[in-house]
């Protein structure tokens, strides 16, 4: 076996054995990283496109053509940094990110506030739509914004998202306990998958959860269904206890003895995105995919 | 269980993960063993004299 090895390998199989793995295991992260990400059908086809013509020139020894994709190889990091310019901030946002100053006491209160605002509102049926600021500045994201600056509490939400009130359209953009802007215009999200009967709250929430780490809780107006989208996925139809379940989960730090390397990475890496449909409905324990707008 | 996992989790990306970490080491070996022979010696390394046969 070792001289089979090394008829392929050399003399130093090791060595070989130890880069061949360590290339796999990037490729591997690398794989995961794009495979949840809007870019991945761009950077398949393009791999595959450059992969597809390195091997014609290699086999018709095209010289110029060979020479022309070495030259541009190089230039083509450029365009993955384009491509995946949001993924790319969210990562190093991340890693920038130590939560050295939300004790989990502070979020626990800050969640019971959005509970609470979530009830009430989805009770008398009135709309609304709640960014959860994390380690990515929104104001990059939205238009326009009526700078608030105020404690968070859910009469205060509630006033703001009470209808015909002047700020009342659009999203209220809550950091830390306070309530830093409000009638937020949000970047709508231009997936070709979703519903028709999804509104523009809905899209917007989308939208802005693609862009950003920002967790976003809506309250439908017309049937006061919540949803949250975190990570460009939009899950509709929540009740309360799921909604604080889940942003338990994403607010509250982390225990300490889960910080493995191992961990480490897949929240960096492997779980930023979630691959498959943008919007999930959630009835009673399981999730359901939210059919695409062209079947019946 | 745990290593079960490490291996058994994403098993196809794995795979397909180690296949083209093959398939570019090999390249590059061959590129890299290739230039290697085509490259000129060192002129300092280059000499007329005929090797010293004692």
């Amino acid at each position: 076996m070792t001289e089979l090895l090394q008829s392929f390998w050399g003399p130093n199989v090791w060595r070989a054995t130890v880069e061949i793995l360590i290339l796999a295991v990037g490729i591997y992260y690398v794989a995961v990283f794009v495979r949840g990400t809007r870019g991945a059908a761009i950077f398949t086809g393009f791999l595959f496109l450059l992969l597809a013509l390195a091997l014609l020139t290699y086999l018709l020894k095209l010289q110029v053509l060979m020479w022309t994709i070495g030259l541009l190889t190089p230039l083509s990091a450029i365009l993955v940094v384009v491509i995946f310019q949001p993924e790319v901030r969210r990562m190093l946002a991340k890693l920038g990110n130590l939560q050295l100053f939300a004790s989990a006491h502070e979020q626990r209160e800050n969640i019971e506030v959005i509970i609470q605002t979530v009830e009430r509102l989805a009770d008398v049926r009135i709309g609304m739509l709640l960014a959860i600021e994390q380690s990515l500045n929104l104001q990059e994201a939205v238009e326009s914004g009526i700078p608030v600056d105020c404690v968070a509490t859910p009469e205060m939400l509630e006033c703001i998202f009470f209808p015909n009130n002047a700020i009342h359209d659009g999203a209220v953009i809550v950091k830390d306990g306070r309530i830093k802007f409000a009638a937020c215009i949000l970047p709508l999200s231009r997936r070709q998958d979703l519903h028709k009967s999804l509104g523009t709250r809905h899209r917007a929430a989308l939208g802005l959860s693609e862009e950003t780490d920002a967790i976003l809780v809506v309250v439908s107006e017309e049937t006061g269904a919540i949803s949250y989208a975190y990570k460009g996925q939009l899950v509709r139809g929540v009740t309360l206890e799921e909604l604080r379940a889940f942003l338990s989960g994403e607010l509250l730090p982390a225990p300490t003895k889960s910080r493995t390397p191992q961990t480490w990475l897949r929240t960096l890496v492997g779980d930023h995105a979630k691959p498959g449909l943008a919007v999930l409905t959630r009835n009673g324990n399981k999730l359901h995919e939210t059919p695409r707008s062209d079947s019946p | 269980m745990r290593l079960r996992d490490l291996i058994l989790h994403n098993f196809r990306l794995k795979m397909f993960a180690l296949l083209m970490a093959v398939l570019l080491w090999e390249t590059i070996h061959l590129a890299t063993r290739r230039e290697g022979e085509q490259a000129p010696l060192p002129s300092l390394l280059r000499t007329n004299r005929p090797p010293n046969i004692p």
